[in-house]
C-alpha cells in the first residue's frame, strides 16, 4: 500500500468517524424521549379508580397503616383532578384531599372543616409520609410534558435490563424537581426505579415493583419512596385498580362534594 | 580487636569480634540506648484520629481552628436516659438530674475540668429580645396576633393565625414537635385558668404567667421528643488535642455524671467530637499495649521452641525491645509523637526485627551442628548470612524512606519511623546477638557446662520446607501457571475493593460515645456531629442569606448564626417597624381593653373554632406520625388517637359553663379573667418587643461561646444534619447540598473525607516509590536485570491476591490499612531476596537444598512478622483489628508466592530458558 493510499483511507474514516459523532447526540436524544414517552403511558389513564395503602415507617417505627381510596381523571382543559379519601386510620377515616390543577384543599372528618392548601405545597409531605402532593398525583402529566431526557447509561436492576435516563425540567416551575434520574426496563419500557434530585443530590428514590397488567397496562401495584435526607420510607401497596372506571364522576372534583364525604 | 584483624568478611570479623568481647559490646549499647532515652521521653502519644487528619487541608486547618477558639465545639454532650423510669417521673427526674448536674460542674471543685455548664435556653434573654430575633414573615403574624392581647380578640386572632394559608406539610410538623407541644401545653394552661375562673375562681397571676411563658418561649430545658431524655453541655477547659487532661478529666465528668443519673433512678453518658477523641486515646492504647505484649509473648515463646535454648528470650528479647525503644527514642528527637500508625508499626515491628535473629541464630547453630566452634560457627554465620539480612533490611527500610516523597504527614511519619525502626532493630541484633551468644558461653564456661546446643537431639529442622523444595523442583511449569492463574483470577476481583469511609465505623465496637450520636438523632432530632463554617466577625450581612439557603436543605435540619441571636443592622431595619406596630397596638388596647366587656357567645364561637384547629392538628400530627404532638393536642381536646373522644377536654368544661351560665356572670367572670391576662400578655409581648439592637456583651454565656472565637474575630456558622452524618449514603446528599450553597464548610465528616482521599492517592504514590526504590536496590544489589524483575513477580501477585481476597470477602480498605500497604512493598519482598541469594549461592539444581537451608528461616521469620501483625486482630479498634487481618493475609500470600511460585519461576528462568542470573558485573556471589 502507497503512502499515499495510507493517508486517503486514514482521511476517510476519520471523516466518516466524525460525521457519526456529529449525528450521535440528536440520535441519543430522539431515542431517549421514545423511551421516557413509551413508559409514560401509565400516566395517561383517565378515571382512575384505586384503593390502596399507604404505610410509612419512620426511623425504622412503623406508622399506622392509611387507607385510601382515589379516584383521578382530567378536566376538559387537560388539568389533573384527583380526590383522595382516606378510609383508615380511624382517627382520619373520611378525611380527603382534593387536586384540581394547582389548586390543593383538605377536608377534616373530624370537624367536616375545609381548608385550602399554600399553592407552594405541592412538593411538601403529603400526610407526613415521605410522597409529595405532586408524586402522589398530578394527574395525566406525563415526565415526557415537563422534563427533557438524555440517556444516560444502561444498568441491570432486579434481574431486568434497564435505560438509565437523565430528566431535567422543561421549564423553570419551582414544583419540578432539579432533576429525575429514571430507570426505564428496555424489554418492557417499565419505569423500575426514579431518584429525585434537589440542590445536588438524589433526596429520594421511588421503586416501582410488581407489575400487573390492568386493563392492557402493565401498572406497578407496589410503590416505595425511601427518604435519602430523612430516616424514613413509605410504601403504596395497590389493592384494587380500574382505568375507566364507572366510579369516577365529574361531581367528585368539587369542594362540594368533600363537604358530604362520609 | 585483634581479632577483627584476621581474614574473613567485615561481617563475620565483628561477629567474632563481639562475641568474645560481649562487655564492650554491651557499653557501647547502653550509651546509644542512655542518648536514645532523652528522645523516647519527648515522644508523645497522640492516638486519635483527629490527630492524623492532613494539615494541608483547608477543611482540617479550619476544624483545627474551631478545635481551639469556639469552646463550644469541643463540648461534651450529657445525655440523660430516664427511659426505664415510668412515663410520668421521666421528665421531672431528668430535669432534676440535670439541674444537679449544672450545679456540681459550676462548683469549684470543677473548674480545672469544666468552664461552662448549659442545661437550659437562657430564657431571660428570649424574654427581652424574643421578637427583634424573628423573621419578617413571623412578626407580621405577630402584629396581627398581638394587636390586641384581650382574650377575645387575642383568641380571634389565635385561630385566624392557625387558619391561615395551610402548607400541609407533615415533615414540618415533625420538625416543630417540640415546640408545638409546649405551645399547645401553654393554650391549655391558659384555657384550663379560663375555666376556674368562669367557675367562680379568682384568676391566679401566677398561674396566668406560667401559662403565657410556656406559650410563648417554650421548654427551657432540651428534653427528647418523649421527653424522657435530655442533654446537658458541658464545656470542658481543654480541647481535644490536650492529651493529659483528655482521658483524666472526661473520666471525671463522666464518672460524676453516671453516678448522680443512678441517684436518681436514671442513667446518663457522654458524647461529642472529645468524647469520641477520648475513646479513641483510650481503646488505641489499650489495642496497642495488648498487642505488644500478645507479639512479645508468642515471638519469644516461639524462638524458644525452635531453638530450644532457655535463654533465646534474653538473647533475642533484649535486642528486640531495644530496637523498638531506640526507634521511639530516634522517634521523640525527629517528630516527637506516635500517632495510631507509627505506634502499630512499634508492634509490627517486634516481628519484624526478630527476621534478623533468626537469620543470625538459625546459621549460627548450623554452623554449630556443622561442628564449629563458638567463634568460628559466629563468624560463618555472619559471613553466609549478614549479607542478606544487610541487605533486606536496607530493601526494606529503602521502601519505608521512599514513603517520605509523600504530601499527607501521616505517611511520612510512619515512613520515617518504619526505616528508623528496621535500621534500628538491624543495628541492635548486629551488636547485641553475637555479644549476647558471647556472654552465654562465658557463663556456660564458668559453671562449666557443656553447652546444650552441642547436645540437643534435634538440629533446627528444614523437612517441611526441603519437601516444598522437591515439590517445586518436580513440578516447576505446573506451580507457575496454577499459582499465576489464581493470582490473576484473584487479581481481576480487585477493583471491587470498597473503601471504608464512615470513621465510626472504624471505632472500637459499642462504644457508647457512638451510640450515643444515633440515639441523639432517633430521640432529639440531632445530630452531634454538624459542619461550620467560619467567617469574618466584621462582615455578619451574609450570614442571614447563607442560613436560609442551608435550610432550604432537604437534608438541613437547621442552620445556626450569630446573627439568630444579634441582628445585623439590616435585619434590626427590617424589624423594627413590627415590633414599633406591635408596641403602639398594645399601648391603645391597653386602654380600650378596660372599658369592654367581653361577649360570652363570641368567645364560645372562637373557643369552637380554637377546638376545632387543634382537632385537625391532632388528625395531621397522627397522620404525620408525630405521636407527642398529637398526645398534646388530645390531652387539650379529649380526643384518643383514633378520634374517639375519652376524657372531658377543658373545651367541654367551658362550653358547658358558657353555655348554662347566665350570660351577664359570664361576661363579667370574662372581664375578670380577661383584666388579669390581657396585661400579663401585654407585659410579656412588650418585654419581648424590645427594638434596641443586641451587643455581644448582651449574648447568653452559650451563645457566645458557640458563636465567637476566643479572640472575637470570627463567628461559626453550625449546619445540623438530618440524620447521622457518618452514614454513608446520607453524608453523601448532607454534603453534596451543603455544597451548593458554600465550599467553606467543615467539620468531623469533611476532614475524615479527606484524610481517605488524602490516604488513598498517597498510598498509591507512596506504593510506586517503594516499588521504583526497591527494584533499584535489587539491581544494586543482584546487578542483573532479570532476577530483579523476577523477583517484583512474587510481590505483584501477592498484592493482586491480597485485593482480590478482600474484595470477595468484603474487608474494606480504610485510611489505616491503606496507608500499611507500601509497608508491605518491602517486606512481601524479603523472602523471594533471601531465596536468591541462596540459589546463587547453591547454584543451578540445587533448589531443594536453596529451600531446604533458607525455607526454615523464611517461614519462620514470615511467621514471626504474622505474629506481629495479627497481634492487632484482638484490638477493641476496628481500625486497629481490621489493619490486622489485611498485613496478617498479606504476609502470608507474600509467602506463599515466595517459596512456591518464586522458585519455581527460578528454575524456569535460569534451568530451563538458561538465563544467565548471576550478577553482571563484580563477582561477589557465584553459582557453581
Amino acid at each position: 500500500m502507497t503512502e499515499r493510499k495510507i493517508l486517503k483511507r486514514t482521511l476517510m474514516t476519520a471523516a466518516v468517524f466524525f460525521f457519526f459523532n456529529a449525528l450521535l447526540p440528536a440520535q441519543t436524544e430522539v431515542s431517549a424521549d421514545a423511551v421516557l414517552k413509551k413508559a409514560d403511558r401509565i400516566f395517561e389513564l383517565d378515571n382512575v379508580y384505586s384503593r390502596s395503602t399507604l404505610s410509612v415507617i419512620r426511623s425504622g417505627r412503623a406508622q399506622a397503616p392509611q387507607e385510601m381510596e382515589s379516584f383521578e381523571s382530567d378536566a376538559a382543559d387537560g388539568s389533573a383532578r384527583s380526590l383522595t379519601v382516606f378510609r383508615a386510620p380511624a382517627r382520619v377515616r373520611g378525611t380527603a384531599y382534593l387536586t384540581v390543577g394547582d389548586d390543593l384543599w383538605i377536608r377534616f372528618a373530624s370537624t367536616g372543616r375545609i381548608r385550602k392548601l399554600s399553592s407552594s405545597a405541592k412538593k411538601n409531605s403529603a400526610a407526613g409520609s415521605d410522597f409529595s402532593y405532586a408524586d402522589m398525583g398530578d394527574g395525566s402529566k406525563t415526565y415526557s410534558d415537563q422534563y427533557n431526557a438524555v440517556l444516560d447509561g444502561s444498568d441491570r436492576l432486579d434481574g431486568a435490563d434497564c435505560r438509565r435516563l437523565v430528566l431535567t425540567p422543561k421549564a423553570d416551575n419551582r414544583d419540578l424537581y432539579e432533576k429525575l434520574v429514571v430507570w426505564i426496563t428496555e424489554e418492557t419500557s417499565l419505569y423500575v426505579k426514579i431518584e429525585y434530585w434537589e440542590n445536588g443530590a438524589a433526596i429520594k428514590t421511588m421503586l416501582l415493583e410488581d407489575y400487573r397488567p390492568v386493563g392492557g397496562i402493565e401498572y406497578p401495584f407496589r410503590i416505595t419512596m425511601r427518604s435519602l435526607a430523612r430516616d424514613s420510607e413509605s410504601i403504596i401497596e395497590t389493592e384494587t385498580l380500574e382505568f375507566g372506571s364507572s366510579k369516577v364522576e365529574e361531581g367528585l372534583f368539587t369542594t362540594a362534594y368533600l363537604e358530604d364525604i362520609r | 580487636m585483634k581479632q577483627m584483624k584476621k581474614g574473613g568478611t567485615a561481617l563475620s570479623r565483628w561477629a567474632e569480634w563481639a562475641g568474645s568481647n560481649p562487655g564492650k559490646v554491651l557499653l557501647i549499647t547502653l550509651a546509644v540506648t542512655a542518648i536514645l532515652s532523652i528522645g523516647a521521653a519527648m515522644v508523645k502519644m497522640e492516638m486519635t484520629f483527629y490527630s492524623i487528619m492532613p494539615k494541608n487541608s483547608v477543611q482540617v486547618t479550619d476544624m483545627e481552628k474551631i478545635t481551639e477558639e469556639f469552646p463550644f465545639a469541643s463540648s461534651l454532650v450529657a445525655v440523660v436516659d430516664g427511659r426505664n423510669l415510668p412515663p410520668e417521673q421521666a421528665k421531672a427526674t431528668v430535669i432534676s438530674v440535670i439541674d444537679a448536674l449544672s450545679e456540681d460542674f459550676s462548683a469549684p471543685e470543677y473548674a480545672d475540668a469544666v468552664s461552662g455548664v448549659y442545661g437550659t435556653i437562657n430564657v431571660d434573654f428570649l424574654e427581652e429580645h424574643g421578637l427583634i430575633l424573628a423573621k419578617p414573615d413571623v412578626l407580621d403574624r405577630m402584629t396581627r396576633l398581638y394587636a390586641d392581647t384581650a382574650l377575645l380578640p387575642f383568641i380571634t386572632a389565635l385561630n385566624n393565625d392557625l387558619e391561615r394559608e395551610y402548607s400541609g406539610d407533615g415533615e414540618a410538623l415533625e420538625d416543630d414537635e417540640a415546640q408545638l407541644v409546649s405551645w399547645t401545653g401553654g393554650i391549655g394552661r391558659i384555657l384550663g385558668g379560663l375555666a376556674d375562673s368562669l367557675g367562680g375562681d379568682v384568676p391566679e397571676k401566677e398561674e396566668i404567667d406560667a401559662a403565657l411563658r410556656a406559650y410563648l418561649i417554650g421548654d427551657p430545658y432540651y428534653l427528647s421528643r418523649s421527653e424522657n431524655m435530655g442533654l446537658l453541655f458541658i464545656n470542658p477547659t481543654y480541647t481535644i488535642n490536650d492529651l493529659n487532661p483528655l482521658v483524666r478529666q472526661t473520666d471525671r465528668i463522666e464518672r460524676h455524671c453516671k453516678k448522680i443519673a443512678a441517684e436518681y433512678g436514671a442513667s446518663a453518658g457522654l458524647t461529642g467530637l472529645t468524647v469520641v477523641g477520648r475513646d479513641e486515646m483510650k481503646t488505641s492504647e489499650q489495642g496497642f499495649g495488648l498487642s505488644m505484649m500478645l507479639a512479645v509473648v508468642l515471638i519469644l515463646l516461639l524462638m524458644i521452641i525452635i531453638f530450644r535454648i532457655r535463654s533465646t528470650p534474653l538473647i533475642i528479647g533484649i535486642p528486640l525491645l531495644l530496637g523498638v525503644y531506640w526507634t521511639a527514642g530516634l522517634t521523640g528527637f525527629t517528630i516527637r509523637r506516635l500517632n495510631i500508625l507509627t505506634a502499630m508499626y512499634l508492634v509490627a515491628l517486634i516481628g519484624l526485627g526478630v527476621d534478623y535473629a533468626i537469620h543470625m541464630l538459625t546459621g549460627f547453630v548450623q554452623e554449630r551442628d556443622g561442628g564449629k566452634d563458638f567463634s568460628a560457627a559466629l563468624g560463618a554465620a555472619f559471613a553466609k548470612s549478614g549479607r542478606g539480612i544487610i541487605t533486606g533490611a536496607l530493601t526494606t527500610a529503602a521502601a519505608f524512606f521512599a514513603l517520605l516523597m509523600a504530601e499527607s504527614d501521616i505517611i511520612r511519619e510512619l515512613a520515617l519511623v518504619a526505616g528508623m525502626g528496621i535500621l534500628c532493630e538491624l543495628i541492635a541484633m548486629l551488636l547485641l546477638i553475637p555479644a549476647l551468644l558471647g556472654l552465654r558461653r562465658r557463663r556456660l564456661e564458668r559453671r562449666r557446662k557443656t553447652d546444650p546446643m552441642l547436645i540437643r537431639k534435634r538440629a533446627v529442622r528444614s523437612d517441611f520446607t526441603a519437601g516444598l523444595g522437591g515439590v517445586v523442583t518436580a513440578r516447576p511449569g505446573l506451580i507457575v501457571i496454577i499459582l499465576l492463574l489464581t493470582g490473576t483470577l484473584l487479581a481481576v476481583q480487585s477493583p471491587n475493593v470498597e473503601l471504608e469511609d464512615n470513621l465510626m465505623n472504624m471505632e472500637a465496637e459499642g462504644l457508647e460515645s457512638i451510640e450515643l450520636q444515633d440515639l441523639m438523632v432517633e430521640e432529639f432530632g440531632t445530630a452531634p456531629d454538624v459542619l461550620y463554617i467560619i467567617t469574618d466577625a466584621d462582615n455578619p450581612d451574609i450570614l442571614p442569606s447563607m442560613t436560609e439557603n442551608l435550610e432550604d436543605l432537604e437534608s438541613v435540619k437547621a442552620a445556626d448564626a450569630v446573627t439568630d441571636w444579634m441582628p445585623t443592622e439590616a435585619q434590626l431595619a427590617e424589624r423594627r417597624p413590627y415590633l414599633g406596630r406591635i408596641r403602639t397596638a398594645l399601648e391603645v388596647s391597653a386602654e380600650k381593653n378596660q372599658e369592654v366587656l367581653p361577649d360570652p357567645y363570641s368567645i364560645l364561637d372562637e373557643l369552637l373554632r380554637l377546638e376545632a384547629n387543634l382537632i385537625e392538628m391532632g388528625d395531621l400530627a397522627v397522620l404525620g406520625g408525630t405521636d407527642r404532638a398529637a398526645h398534646a393536642l388530645n390531652s387539650v381536646t379529649g380526643l384518643d388517637m383514633d378520634g374517639n373522644k375519652t376524657a372531658e377536654s377543658v373545651f367541654d368544661r367551658l362550653f358547658e359553663i358558657l353555655e348554662s351560665a347566665d350570660p351577664e356572670d359570664s361576661a363579667k367572670a370574662l372581664a375578670a379573667y380577661d383584666r388579669a391576662f390581657a396585661p400579663i400578655l401585654a407585659s410579656r409581648v412588650r418585654a419581648m418587643a424590645e427594638t434596641g439592637g443586641i451587643t455581644k456583651e448582651m449574648l447568653p454565656e452559650i451563645v457566645r461561646e458557640t458563636f465567637f472565637s476566643k479572640d472575637g474575630k470570627n463567628t461559626l456558622v453550625t449546619i445540623s444534619p438530618r440524620k447521622n452524618p457518618w452514614e454513608g449514603e446520607f453524608r453523601s446528599v448532607f454534603t453534596s447540598q451543603v455544597k451548593t450553597v458554600t465550599d467553606r464548610s467543615t467539620g468531623m465528616i469533611l476532614a475524615a473525607d479527606q484524610l481517605i482521599t488524602i490516604a488513598e492517592s498517597d498510598s498509591k504514590k507512596a506504593v510506586a516509590a517503594a516499588l521504583i526504590a526497591v527494584f533499584l536496590i535489587l539491581l544494586a544489589d543482584f546487578r542483573n536485570l532479570r532476577l530483579a524483575l523476577i523477583t517484583f513477580l512474587p510481590l505483584g501477585l501477592s498484592f493482586g491476591s491480597l485485593f482480590g481476597i478482600m474484595a470477595l470477602t468484603g474487608i474494606k480498605f480504610d485510611f489505616i490499612n491503606i496507608i500499611s500497604i507500601p509497608l508491605l512493598v518491602g517486606i512481601g519482598i524479603d523472602d523471594s531476596v533471601h531465596i536468591n541469594h541462596r540459589y546463587l549461592i547453591e547454584g543451578r539444581g540445587r533448589m531443594k537444598e536453596t529451600l531446604a537451608k533458607t525455607g526454615s528461616a523464611v517461614a519462620l521469620t514470615t511467621i514471626t512478622t504474622m505474629i506481629g501483625f495479627s497481634s492487632f486482630i484482638p484490638s477493641l479498634m476496628r481500625a486497629m483489628r481490621s489493619t490486622g487481618i489485611v498485613l496478617t493475609l498479606a504476609m502470608a500470600l507474600a509467602f506463599l508466592y515466595s517459596v512456591l511460585f518464586h522458585p519455581a519461576l527460578l528454575i524456569l528462568a535460569a534451568e530451563r530458558l538458561g538465563w544467565n542470573l548471576k550478577p553482571r558485573f563484580g563477582n561477589k556471589e557465584t553459582s557453581k
